[in-house]
């Protein structure tokens, strides 16, 4: 395997520009001729399908839900990043580009996330265009707020339901095309693998989540947007499908899978209420413009009522650690913060896992009302969920898996290493680094499908030659002989456990072992066990039905089978990355009291220590056999424009 | 042309407005009809006056009964329609009868009910004071001008306890159908918005209970032996 | 607490359906619904039964997946809260809870709790979108939207597709589903250009799709998650009229 990243030359400004120049265009008329496949509708899907269907290319989308429109992009709250610097306060391309590599911990690609600045404000002309209703000022201009950490205003959003509303934007694009009859949607089909034909990717085999049918699909071209892998830690701010299955099956079939380890912890999540926990719920994190993060400051005080808690018995730890940032400190660092506060047994709630985000002394600032102006949505929800109500008591909140920064690796064309193989969205490792910043995934899943891959793959089909494979042909019997064969294998198991308590073991093990905070004794010992769980689970597991019907328990078990692959190639990545950066955190590379840099006053003790000079790269994994260690393969970091820098939000 | 009425014809917002429509063109009428009705108070005089009014362009009066038959048998027809295509939409309902409903008035569920209640009142009325059926006796009522004696008429028919009831229930009935269809009917013609909302609901409210209070009177005031 | 639930079971579109009663024990009263749900359906499975099927998927109230109709009321009759956000803190031990499927023809049981909203999509397939490509849009400032009108079309656009309104409809209309696009569209500028080819295409396309008609009895207003007013669907029979006497499309 050999990673070429197909970075054009030339200035980092003009990159993009002169290689939409340089690469080739397929003739108009020749555009019906090829077949693009595209598994998955969310932001990346959807804007891919509509987009490539616009251009004149026969479109055949697939997604688990019973609509395009309830991929879950839909959930996302705060909003969409874009350097439109309408507020004119000092945002530039250069500017949101420098934050996303800073933000990302010198982890990304210079090019790629240069191109992601570029194009960001092209997305929001093109939303406004279909209708999606941002939020607007007096004057009738579009709104915007900072967010996550962002020092200029340059989110837009549309109340709390800025993906909601990104999507129906690409979906009504996308179903603009169903009926214009250049798309055809498949709802309620699960991709289960691609056929790969010659080395080149030549379609994929669905299986029919109503009637149980197995079959196959041919393309020119293969697109995956399937989303991220959050869910392998069973609990995690994702919804209940989302799933690695699509990322995973292709890495099986020769894609790499680059930077597993880089998952993202939300730092406001509605904790853990008991054992039957299904998932978790995000709080928007603009709550942290206005709440304060605390906890006790003796453990002594955490069973008392919060209230009874005198101000100079709390401690505001985020004010007190990063007083610049104060509550509004990046997502890895107020997560681990939180952490820290509760393995300390300064928890509150339940099992002592939770800490407050109290909205006292914005009530008193500004007044009831205004707290309900800007956030009553999120209060109801909160206390729909918990049943506290949060102008009176302080929310609890507690760090949650919220986004996955890895995924199949993809050049600057966002090919995997199959050629043919397309990959978009969050299911690609891309544009975040080791750590993504808030508002924008939803920037950068509708930058891959509406400007990079429809021009990405006109030059595939133009330059290369693209695999030619009718669905009757033997290598696609093959593929749905294997995929027929895994379902029954999984179906006459018939043994004693329930497929989630193999999930909710999993998700455990990985959480504790590779969640806010790694350590090699841990890693080794989740290597270990993951290979045992995943044997019990082949002879153990109890699934009920059969094939031929709608069979959720089927499909979820298909899906954790992968967990359980997965979570080892997760967990080898953590292990060799012998460092910390972004949402990766090694015990043992953090800042101590000796270090230059916490001795000058730079940063703190504790904080994440990067190791440049060993780690500046992308660790792609290829797929040696199930039972076998993956290989590694880097592709080196260079920064050329931004000066690598150790983070600092003191 | 065809296409045009299709798009009101074949489907359901067109039907909604035919509804809304000839329903708004009887709702004139009945308010017309009620203070007519209610000139019985000042006196015989001017009740058959006005009556007698009322005939004596004939071209007019066919006119009008023409447009109020064309309004009653589309409405009629619409309402049937509506109401087996609404069925028909859901072919098996809930078990939890309790909350049949949920959110919704009753008034506004059974319009097919208090309609039909209607169409009996108004076809038994019409052949009771228009056509004089079986009561054959009404025609000949004459006053001292010799105009039709329509004061003498309802005086008699509302001597009788079982014709009491048959108005107070059909008025009851219209008040009811009405209670809902009139703010419905503005929201069926989109001329409801936000801002006129409660206004509509309030003016529902007042015309159905004023029609039902006007209706009432004449009955209520000669079984009573007000109006003698 | 400990529930009986009377849930309607169905192998799939042909089979005969029936409800099945199932005993809930104990049931936390900070689940949500579906992870009492979730609870039951373990149980089932180690029974070697097969699990009751319900659509699901955010779990947090905006994907519009999750459909059911308890206690006669889609949703469950919370205020702005879907199936998936009702917590069981709002039933009392011994409770007995019917669930039922979404029930309309538009919407054929697929297995248990599990419906085809397809006709949804095809509706919004017929019109419910500005036809723009991609690119050329112009700058997104260039054209201001008075802020009342955008935020009157963002109460619109809030729906989430679940069908709780068609649901709950004694007509299964699925006004307020249309008309809640029709309405966002015709508040924005962008949309307007359209407006008379789209409100009669979806329109035509909810008729045939076989929904009933509204007869304004406001039960969707009532169950809808996300608050969506009847006055859209004036809006929407405002914007047909105004199309029809335009000469149609
Ligand atoms: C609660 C929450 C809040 C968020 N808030 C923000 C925010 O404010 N700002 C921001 O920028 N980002 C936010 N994010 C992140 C962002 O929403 C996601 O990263 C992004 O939407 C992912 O889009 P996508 O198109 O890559 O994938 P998704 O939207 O997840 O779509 C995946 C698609 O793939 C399909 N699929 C998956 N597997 C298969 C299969 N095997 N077969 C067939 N189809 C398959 C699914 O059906 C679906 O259509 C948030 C995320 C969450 C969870
Ligand atoms: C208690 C209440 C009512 C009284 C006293 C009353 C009285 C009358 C009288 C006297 C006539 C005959 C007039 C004439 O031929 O000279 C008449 C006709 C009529 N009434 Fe009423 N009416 C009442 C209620 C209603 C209601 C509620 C409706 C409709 C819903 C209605 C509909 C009609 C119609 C359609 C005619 C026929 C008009 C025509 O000649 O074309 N009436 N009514
Ligand atoms: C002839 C007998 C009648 C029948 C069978 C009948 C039936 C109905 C039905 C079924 C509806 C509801 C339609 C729907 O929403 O789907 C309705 C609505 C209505 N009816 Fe009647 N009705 C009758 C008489 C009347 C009369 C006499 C009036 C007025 C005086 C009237 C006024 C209305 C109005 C205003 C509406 C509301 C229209 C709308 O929803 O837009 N109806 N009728
Ligand atoms: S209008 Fe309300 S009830 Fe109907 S689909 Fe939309 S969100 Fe659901
Ligand atoms: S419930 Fe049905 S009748 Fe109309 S107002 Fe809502 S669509
Ligand atoms: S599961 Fe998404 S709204 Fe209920």
């Amino acid at each position: 395997m050999k990673l070429d990243a197909k970075i054009p030359s030339g200035p980092l400004a003009e990159k993009w520009e002169r290689h939409k120049f340089d690469m080739k265009l397929v003739n108009p008329a020749n555009k019906r001729k090829f077949d693009v496949i595209v598994v998955g509708s969310g932001l990346a899907g959807a804007s891919a399908s509509a987009t490539l269907a616009e251009l004149g290319y026969n479109v055949k989308c697939f997604c688990y839900q019973d609509s395009a429109r309830r991929a879950h992009s839909i959930a996302a709250q705060g909003g969409i990043n874009a350097a439109k610097n309408y507020q004119n306060d000092g945002d530039s391309v250069h500017r949101l580009f420098y934050d996303t590599i800073k933000g990302g911990d010198f982890r990304s690609r210079e090019a790629n996330v240069h191109r992601l600045a570029e194009v960001s404000a092209n997305i929001i002309d093109q939303c406004v265009a279909q209708g999606v209703p941002f939020a607007r000022e007096y004057g009738g201009h579009l709104a915007n707020r900072s967010f996550g950490g962002a020092q200029v205003s340059r989110t837009f959003y549309a109340r709390g339901q800025t993906g909601q509303q990104l999507l129906l934007g690409a979906y009504s694009a996308l179903s603009r095309q169903i009926g214009l009859g250049k798309v055809q949607m498949y709802e309620r089909t699960e991709m289960l693998d691609v056929v790969v034909s010659d080395g080149r990717a030549a379609g994929i085999v669905v299986r029919d989540m109503v009637t149980g049918k197995i079959s196959s699909h041919a393309g020119h071209a293969v697109v995956l947007a399937t989303g991220g892998y959050g869910n392998v830690f069973f609990l995690s701010t994702n919804a209940k499908g989302c799933n690695v299955t699509a990322a995973y099956r292709a890495y099986k079939k020769g894609a790499a899978f680059a930077n597993p380890c880089y998952t993202q912890i939300h730092p406001t999540c509605i904790p853990v209420s008991g054992e039957y926990q299904s998932k978790l719920t995000l709080m928007s994190e603009s709550l942290r413009n206005d709440g304060r993060v605390w906890v006790p400051k003796e453990a002594a005080n955490c069973g008392k009522k919060p209230a009874e808690i005198a101000e100079e018995d709390r401690d505001y730890y985020l004010e007190r650690k990063y007083p610049s940032f104060g509550n509004l400190a990046p997502r890895d660092i107020s997560s681990r913060s939180a952490k820290e506060a509760c393995d300390d047994g300064r928890g509150v709630g339940p099992g002592g896992l939770g800490v407050y985000l109290d909205f006292r002394d914005a009530i008193g600032r500004l007044g009831e009302q205004a707290v309900r102006d800007r956030y009553g949505n999120l209060f109801d929800m909160y206390e729909r969920i918990t049943g506290d109500n949060a102008y009176q008591t302080p929310m609890r909140i507690y760090p949650a898996v919220h986004y996955t920064m890895g995924g199949l690796w993809v050049d600057y064309h966002l090919q995997t290493t199959i050629p043919g193989l397309f990959c978009l969205g969050e299911a690609n490792f891309s544009d975040h680094g080791a750590n993504r910043l808030g508002a924008s995934a939803l920037m950068q899943g509708l930058a891959d499908g509406y400007f990079v891959a429809p021009y990405t793959i006109g030059n595939y089909f133009a330059s290369e030659k693209p695999a030619e494979l009718s669905s009757d042909a033997a290598e696609f019997r093959e593929v749905e002989e294997e995929v027929n064969e895994r379902t029954n294998k999984l179906l006459s198991i018939k043994g004693e456990r329930t497929v989630t308590s193999f999930h909710r073991e999993l998700g455990r093990l990985v959480w504790d072992k590779c969640g806010m905070a790694r350590n090699e004794k841990g890693l080794k010992e989740a290597l270990k066990r993951i290979p045992e769980l995943r044997a019990e689970f082949w002879e153990n597991v109890n699934v009920t039905g059969t094939n031929g019907e709608l069979n959720q328990n089927l499909e979820y078990a298909g899906r954790t089978a992968d967990f359980l692959e997965f979570a080892e190639v997760l967990c080898h990545d953590a292990l060799t990355r012998e460092e910390s950066c972004g949402g990766h955190f090694r015990e043992e590379y953090q800042f101590t009291k000796d270090d230059p840099e916490v001795k000058s006053g730079y940063t703190n003790e504790g904080e994440a220590k990067r190791r440049d000079d060993k780690f500046a790269h992308v660790a792609a994994w290829e797929f040696k056999g199930v039972d076998k260690k993956p290989k590694l393969h880097k592709e080196k970091l260079a920064y050329e424009e931004v000066k690598m820098s150790t983070r600092s939000y003191k | 042309m065809k296409n045009l009425l299709s798009l009101v014809f074949n489907s359901t917002l067109g039907k909604k407005y035919l509804m809304a429509l000839s329903g708004a063109a009887m709702f004139g009428f009945v308010i017309v009809h009620m203070l007519g009705n209610l000139l019985i108070f000042p006196g015989a005089e001017w009740l058959n006056d006005y009556a007698a009014k009322l005939k004596s362009v004939p071209e007019l009066l066919w006119a009008a009964r023409l447009g109020l038959l064309t309004a009653v048998v589309v409405h009629f027809a619409t309402g049937w329609q509506l109401w087996m295509e609404n069925r028909a939409a859901r072919p098996d309902g809930y078990h939890r009868s309790e909350n049949a409903g949920f959110g919704s008035t009753l008034a506004s569920r059974v319009m097919i009910v208090s309609g039909t209640i209607l169409t009996v009142f108004i076809v038994g009325h019409i052949f009771h004071f228009t056509v004089h059926w079986p009561n054959a006796g009404y025609a000949d009522l004459h006053d001292e001008h010799g105009r039709h004696d329509v004061f003498a008429m309802v005086r008699d028919a509302f001597n009788k306890p079982q014709v009491v009831l048959f108005y107070l229930l059909g008025v009851g009935a219209l008040c009811y159908h009405l209670s809902h269809g009139i703010s419905a009917l503005f929201q069926s013609l989109g001329l409801k918005t936000k801002r006129h909302e409660e206004l509509i609901d309030l003016l529902a409210k007042v015309a159905s209970i004023g029609l039902f209070i006007g209706f009432s009177l004449v009955p209520v005031a000669i079984a009573t032996g007000f109006v003698k | 607490m400990n529930l009986t639930l009377k849930v309607w079971r169905q192998d799939n579109g042909e089979a005969l359906g029936g409800f099945r009663v199932y005993e809930a024990r104990d049931v936390d009263a900070d689940m949500s619904f579906l992870e009492m749900l979730d609870v039951v359906n373990e149980g089932l499975i180690e029974k070697g039964e097969a699990p009751i099927a319900f659509d699901s998927d955010c779990r947090e109230g905006i994907c519009g997946t999750c459909s059911m109709v308890i206690n006669g009321i889609a949703h469950g009759g919370h205020k702005g809260t879907t199936a998936c956000q009702l917590h069981m803190r709002h039933f009392e031990d011994g409770d007995e809870i019917t669930i039922e499927p979404w029930r309309a023809k538009s919407f054929p049981v697929l297995r248990d709790l599990v419906v085809d909203r397809g006709a949804f999509d095809r509706i919004i397939q017929a019109g419910g979108f500005v036809s723009i490509n991609t690119g050329g849009a112009p700058d997104a400032n260039a054209l201001p939207i008075s802020k009342t009108d955008a935020d009157e079309a963002m109460d619109a656009a809030a729906c989430i597709g679940c069908g709780a309104c068609v649901a709950a409809c004694p007509n299964a209309s699925a006004s307020l589903f249309t008309s809640a696009k029709v309405s966002q569209l015709a508040m924005l500028p962008q949309g307007r250009v359209e407006r008379r080819e789209r409100v009669i295409n979806m329109v035509e396309q909810m008729d045939k799709e076989g929904f009933g008609a509204c007869s304004v009895t406001r039960a969707c207003e009532a169950v809808c998650p996300k608050e969506i007013s009847v006055n859209h669907i004036a809006r929407m029979n405002r914007e047909y009229a105004k199309a029809v006497l335009a000469g149609g499309k």
